[in-house]
């Protein structure tokens, strides 16, 4: 128990001062600073401006109501924070082939951690989380919304991302052995663009096999829908979306292991 | 301007070395069709929206899907001169008889068109195997606009890596801007299905001329748009960025050392 609480600790440490690294990087140049704000609405802006489109034109999304796809939005932006620390996957390979993961094997620190730390815009998420927080703030604050199931809905979001980017991690892994990868990744990938949508509204296989098999729906469209109480039973998505990521994480350990063991350095 | 020419020819010679991932990137488009297909059919699109049909839709997000591709090479002009500036090296294409600018625009429009070329050959196949019929003068007119748009994409991005003489850092400003080109570009939905004070907004930047103009045009959506307005707008666009790109590039080169130089 001890054990695990110093490594809590250890983590905690380091992830407050990736935190604090990243703020002081960003705030040395004050056009990144300011534009770090912007590009983070217009990114927003994208999805608002998608919903604000339809419901112009009087297209009705399923059984979502404008209040309801707020509360989506908000999700998906606090969704995009978990995920950010998963950024560090997608250039693995190019870390890998000029040999300067090398650097990762030899510090106090479990290689792929510290790669994914060292290549994740804290900054970034800070601002995420904020802007979600403010939506959210606002969504309770006028009445717009009631939130029910809170604790299991947030932690569907967060397991279920977790899982998702677990197993984008897992893909990402295979540079170890084939090298480039970034472009049969990015199209296995690329039905990921579905998250933006509320998934309910598909059919019902592929509702399913983003909910049992790549864990898309448990990252925003589950998780708002037991935020809204549509569902009687929640916990049974807990309990998917955690057996999901024990799975995934399973995997990624013994993949990661023998990933490890191949790597021979710059070249290999 | 024969060394320009020799540059493209060279630039041509080199594309079949990343042949495999061009073609690739093809896949991706229609996994993502498919999802926007079962996105829109399960939509009750109302009285008010008559307008739109998800095959309308579909080609649209297809045409536009395809250009993203054929402009990739733009896209990384940015980095590309931002590297170049702060490592120094640009100091060894200003020693040269070399218009820098023109040398980058020689191997990027290179690729573009051998790229462009791929895609309008699997475009044309896709259109025919869904019976899709098009008129060829608004083919043509769509590449013209296309290649204004690759243009335009271009001369922004390397107007934003020139900004390195001054700047250092102009990543974030140039993911800024690409996601205001997202936003206002039509990648979202076509603008014409967007408010209209984004369309009015959106009508007064650049970004409509990059992108948007270009699909609606090469997938025969055009009985709303005046082409010939259009068209002399784009070009407008065109001409003034030139003019901004040469000068920003005239006393970024002139009056700043480089680093390591």
């Amino acid at each position: 128990m001890t054990s695990f609480s110093n490594a809590l600790q250890h983590y905690a440490r380091l992830f407050y001062r990736y935190l604090r690294l990243s703020i002081v990087e960003n705030l040395q140049f004050p056009l990144d600073f300011l534009m770090s704000f912007v590009d983070l609405l217009f990114q927003t802006g994208e999805l608002a401006l998608f919903w604000w489109s339809l419901f112009k034109l009087g297209i009705i999304v399923g059984k979502w109501s404008g209040d309801e796809l707020l509360l989506f939005l908000t999700i998906s932006i606090f969704s995009d924070v978990i995920s950010r620390f998963a950024r560090g996957f997608r250039d693995l390979e190019f870390h890998l082939l000029d040999g300067s993961f090398d650097q990762f094997l030899v510090r106090p620190l479990h290689p792929i951690m510290g790669y994914i730390l060292s290549q994740t815009n804290f900054f970034g998420g800070l601002l995420s989380l904020i802007l979600a927080s403010s939506s959210l703030i606002y969504l309770l604050a006028s009445g717009r919304v009631v939130l029910h199931h809170a604790l299991i809905g947030f932690a569907v979001m967060i397991i279920g991302t977790c899982a998702f980017q677990l197993l984008y991690g897992l893909v990402s892994l295979l540079a170890f052995w084939f090298g480039k990868i970034y472009m049969a990744r990015e199209i296995l990938f690329s039905f990921a663009d579905a998250k933006k949508y509320p998934l309910d509204v598909f059919p019902k296989t592929i509702l399913g096999f983003f909910t049992y098999v790549v864990p898309l729906s448990l990252m925003i469209t589950i998780p708002t829908k037991i935020l809204l109480g549509t569902y009687q039973n929640p916990i049974r998505y807990f309990i998917l979306a955690l057996g999901l990521f024990v799975i995934f994480i399973v995997i990624f350990k013994v993949v990661l292991q023998h990933a490890l063991r191949r790597y021979e350095s710059t070249g290999s | 301007m024969s060394k320009y020419c020799r540059t493209f020819l060279l630039s041509i010679k080199n594309i079949h070395l990343f042949k495999l991932d061009f073609y690739l990137s093809f896949i991706a488009i229609p996994i993502q069709i498919l999802v926007t297909y079962f996105f829109w059919r399960r939509l009750n699109l109302s009285e008010s929206s008559r307008l739109i049909t998800v095959n309308s839709l579909l080609i649209y997000y297809f045409v536009m899907g395809i250009l993203q591709i054929s402009f990739g090479s733009a896209m990384y002009v940015t980095y590309e001169l931002w590297q170049e500036i702060n490592q120094g090296t640009i100091i060894t294409w200003l020693n040269r008889p070399i218009y820098y600018p023109l040398y980058v625009f020689a191997q990027k429009i290179a690729q573009f068109l051998m790229n462009f070329l791929a895609s309008l050959v699997i475009t044309f196949t896709v259109f025919w195997f869904v019976g899709y019929h098009f008129a060829i003068i608004t083919f043509l007119i769509g590449i013209l606009s296309s290649l204004l748009g690759f243009l335009l994409l271009f001369q922004i991005q390397f107007i934003i890596g020139t900004l390195t003489f001054w700047l250092k850092k102009v990543i974030v400003l140039r993911d800024t801007i690409m996601s205001l080109l997202f936003l206002l570009g039509g990648f979202v939905l076509p603008i014409d299905l967007t408010p209209q004070i984004i369309q009015r907004l959106s009508f007064f930047t650049p970004t409509p001329y990059i992108y948007y103009l270009p699909t609606k045009i090469l997938s025969g959506q055009t009985t709303d748009l005046n082409l010939p307005m259009l068209l002399c707008v784009q070009l407008f666009w065109v001409m003034l960025l030139q003019a901004i790109l040469m000068l920003a590039w005239h006393y970024g080169s002139h009056d700043h050392v480089t680093q390591g130089a």
